[in-house]
């Protein structure tokens, strides 16, 4: 049983990571009808970034995390605006394949910058673990769900209620009658991408210090978070959040259950089951937001 | 007002408005008639900026708006009242209204506009905290006519707002357009029912294939033989 929760909260831990990423792109392909390829690439960046502020700079770790949101933010803003801006006008897989050129294009930039050794961006908090019964969880592990978590609650809070969060609903739900209103969806889209890649950023940071950062660490991360967003339902908020909890929890029984070879494996086997079993992802209606 | 001078309009290829002209006073009601694909949503399209003209100017209180975005010209005080509804089915109602007031600031404007609203529609107040979605055709069809009364417009364009609705609720949307007629808003009506719309309107322009053909006052226009035997049926 003690065994059963630890992996439990080690799923969570990991599955609040992959909610965060999740939301993300669901957001952007919903809003924006883009299929983005680069998520993870901006995930590894963020990784990136903390490592280059807290262990090379030395400033402390949770400014680093901030510092790299807010760059990241207005790094997706940027990218939105000089690349996927001028295609909006294109079908689906223009824009989707502009983003497989920026994940090659970013992922060899890191290589460039920081070589491809993997690299340990150290321990931000002290390693003792605290008890609870027979479970012990690092301070880091719940500082990483927590800050997931409460990521995951201020998007929605935002989209809920605020004007702006409200805009970007109804551009999702109508984006011609949203123009109508005077709502400017240029704006909307820019946002939209902007936060989507501070968010898969700040997840590259949070699992950086348990894990090893290395510029090609994006490719398995885009692909989970392609399942989370499958799983869920496309462009579906509340699916992607569910569907990255349940990846998260079930990777890690899997794990420590079966083998840990089939790690990667359980992502790819829950799309296929949900695709069988409820096409439009698990919350059954495809589109859905905030 | 308002005004279109030789405005032609392309979807692709497709020369849908053909050197249309047309004007519209401040505090007059017009309508635009024709058949279905005669360019008359097409028209409406123009003027709120979803389409560019190619050739000919649209102008509204002097100003050129042809090539102007569609958050400009909302904010310059033209509203659309879509064809169709086009509510937002998963917002609610308030949510709705508070995003046909997006270009505005001033609080307590808006607070005396949503009890507007909801003083000619109180419907909508009881329902203010469910999704438009769950609502009655007729009621997302008020909700449509409230959005667009939120931004405060100078210009309330309407299109099709009897299509697909009860001739019950046909009676009651004309008697909300004339109201809002009465207490001062320009008007400018599509209607594919030629006899609701000649009843309300002050003058007329009837377009076929994006021309237009016939242009007046309601009255001559109702005594038009080609009008009476083509819209009216008589």
């Amino acid at each position: 049983m003690a065994e059963f929760l630890q992996h439990l909260l080690n799923g969570l831990m990991i599955g609040g990571i992959y909610a965060l990423m999740g939301i993300g792109l669901t957001l952007i392909f919903g809003i924006m009808n883009v299929v983005n390829f680069a998520h993870g690439e901006f995930y590894m960046l963020g990784a990136f970034g903390v490592l280059t502020l807290f262990t090379f700079m030395g400033v402390p770790y949770v400014l680093s995390l901030a510092l790299t949101a807010l760059f990241f933010f207005f790094f997706g803003g940027v990218i939105q605006r000089l690349i996927l801006h001028p295609l909006r006008n294109q079908s689906v897989e223009v824009p989707m394949l502009a983003t497989i050129g920026l994940s090659i294009f970013l992922a060899n930039m890191a290589l460039i910058i920081w070589d491809p050794t993997p690299k340990d961006i150290g321990l931000p908090f002290p390693l003792k673990a605290v008890q609870l019964g027979p479970i012990s969880l690092t301070p880091i592990r719940v500082f990483v769900f927590f800050t997931a978590l409460g990521l995951i609650v201020a998007s929605h809070l935002f989209l809920k209620h605020t004007t702006l969060g409200t805009a970007i609903r109804a551009t999702f739900q109508d984006r011609e009658a949203a123009a109508l209103m005077g709502i400017n969806t240029n704006l909307i889209n820019m946002v939209t991408f902007a936060w989507g890649t501070a968010l898969a950023a700040v997840a590259g940071g949070l699992l950086g210090p348990i894990f090893q950062v290395f510029p090609t660490m994006g490719a398995a991360t885009s692909s989970k978070s392609f399942a989370v967003v499958i799983a869920g339902g496309l462009g579906n908020f509340p699916g992607a959040i569910l569907a990255g909890l349940l990846l998260g929890i079930a990777e890690s029984l899997g794990a420590g259950y079966i083998s840990s070879g089939y790690r990667d494996a359980i992502a790819f086997i829950m799309i296929i089951v949900v695709l069988i079993f409820r096409p439009t992802g698990l919350l059954g209606k495809s589109r859905r937001l905030g | 007002m308002l005004q279109l001078t030789d405005v032609d309009v392309y979807y692709g290829q497709i020369h849908a408005l053909k050197s249309v002209s047309l004007r519209i006073e401040q505090g007059e009601l017009v309508t635009l008639v024709g058949a279905n694909g005669a360019g008359k949503s097409t028209t409406l399209k123009t003027i709120s900026g979803i389409l560019h003209p190619r050739n000919g100017r649209v102008t509204f209180f002097g100003e050129d708006i042809g090539t102007k975005s569609m958050e400009y010209i909302v904010r310059l005080g033209i509203a659309q009242c879509p064809e169709g509804r086009r509510v937002f089915p998963d917002l609610t109602v308030l949510e709705n209204l508070r995003m046909g007031a997006y270009t505005r600031r001033e609080k307590t404007e808006i607070k005396q506009d949503f009890d507007e609203v909801f003083s000619l529609f109180p419907i909508l107040n009881e329902r203010k905290h469910q999704s438009a979605g769950s609502l009655s055709g007729g009621e997302q069809q008020m909700l449509a006519i409230g959005r667009a009364m939120m931004s405060r417009p100078r210009l309330m364009m309407f299109d099709e707002p009897s299509l697909g609705l009860a001739p019950l609720l046909v009676d009651r949307m004309a008697e909300v357009i004339s109201l809002l007629h009465e207490r001062g808003t320009t008007i400018l009506l599509v209607e594919q029912n030629a006899e609701m719309a000649l009843s309300l309107a002050d003058r007329v322009y009837v377009l076929e294939t994006g021309k237009v053909v016939l242009e007046g006052p309601s009255q001559d226009v109702l005594h038009n033989e080609h009008v009476r035997s083509a819209y009216l049926g008589k």
